[in-house]
């Protein structure tokens, strides 16, 4: 079977490589009776189990360390968002202010809209990378636990926000099944923690 | 002597199952040993963690074996019980004997 690199790469982002080379076997040696869509789905509820059994082992911790993670993420993004912003007054300051109002109309708003977004979000991005590296530093061997609890505490305060908010119950519902999908954002949050992980095995 | 520490019921039937299989125990033929038996059919996932647990507080041992081709050039991972996780299994058991003793269940032959 092609691509059981990938699982087992998988898998040893939550286990040890020699451990996760082991399973692998056990599931390669059902999938002829089985078949590749049970060797996937296999694959993603055993790291996901074993993920969680990282978390529970020891919750307090790791739940604290998820909170700190989010709250570090929130600080982080606010200063970067205020040195653009500081960045950007000061660009306002030099360049003549009808030049800029004609660019701002050349362009477009929702040009201007959408490369704010763009610009707010590669912010988050990096800051959630930053903080991931950091959390993976704190939890040696299970890295990937204090970003799974990061993750349950934004969706908590998403969930939270959406429910708490005086609007009709229906636009409720659609907003905490929004919040569900900010799970993809907390994306780089994992690849700093995945990025730690790497080293810390290649230096083993 | 210190008091055997207590298991779960899926934790017993794993140490159950490595017992019968004695020097062939490995992730496969565990969870083959438990469907034959018991007519269950664990996740991997709920294995693989009960396992880690398991080697963690000590009631098993794992070590690995040969890689092997129809594996695709990866080893296994063999379990053997401890003698703590044995005076965990004889516990339970004789907990769940002291239990039944006197009671009559339907689809048990003895009890």
């Amino acid at each position: 079977m092609r691509s059981t690199r990938v699982a087992e790469w998988m898998l040893s982002q939550v286990t040890t490589p020699q451990r996760a080379e082991a399973i692998i076997g056990d599931l390669l040696e059902k999938v002829p009776v089985r078949g590749a869509l049970w060797f996937w789905w296999s694959v993603g509820t055993t790291a996901a189990a074993l993920v969680w059994h990282d978390v529970t082992a020891n919750p307090l911790r790791t739940l604290g360390l998820g909170l700190i993670g989010f709250v570090l993420v929130f600080a982080l993004f606010s200063l970067l968002v205020l040195l653009a912003l500081v960045a950007f007054v000061a660009v306002i300051g030099l360049v003549d202010q009808q030049r800029l109002a004609g660019l701002a109309q050349s362009v477009g708003h929702g040009w201007l809209r959408s490369a704010v977004s763009l610009a707010s979000w590669c912010v988050l991005a990096m800051a959630q990378f930053q903080v991931g590296r950091w959390l993976a530093r704190r939890s040696p061997d299970h890295e990937l636990a204090p970003c799974v609890a990061f993750t349950l505490v934004g969706l908590t305060v998403s969930l939270a926000l959406a429910i708490a908010s005086p609007q009709p119950a229906l636009q409720a519902i659609r907003d905490a099944m929004s919040a569900a999908l900010l799970v993809v954002l907390d994306l780089p949050l994992y690849a700093g923690a995945v990025s730690v992980r790497r080293k810390r095995l290649v230096s083993r | 002597m210190k008091t055997a520490p207590l298991l779960g019921e899926f934790e017993q039937i794993v140490l159950l199952a490595i017992l019968r299989l004695d020097d062939d125990a490995y992730g496969v033929t565990i969870r083959d040993e438990i469907a034959a038996r018991t007519d269950r059919d664990p996740s991997p996932g709920a294995l693989y963690t009960t396992l880690d647990r398991m080697d963690e507080k000590g009631l098993v041992t794992s070590r690995f074996g040969q890689p092997t081709p129809e594996r695709g050039g990866r080893a296994k991972r063999y379990f053997r019980v401890t003698a703590k996780g044995e005076a965990a299994v004889a516990r339970a058991q004789r907990d769940y004997q002291q239990l039944l003793q006197g009671l009559k269940l339907r689809g048990v032959g003895h009890a």
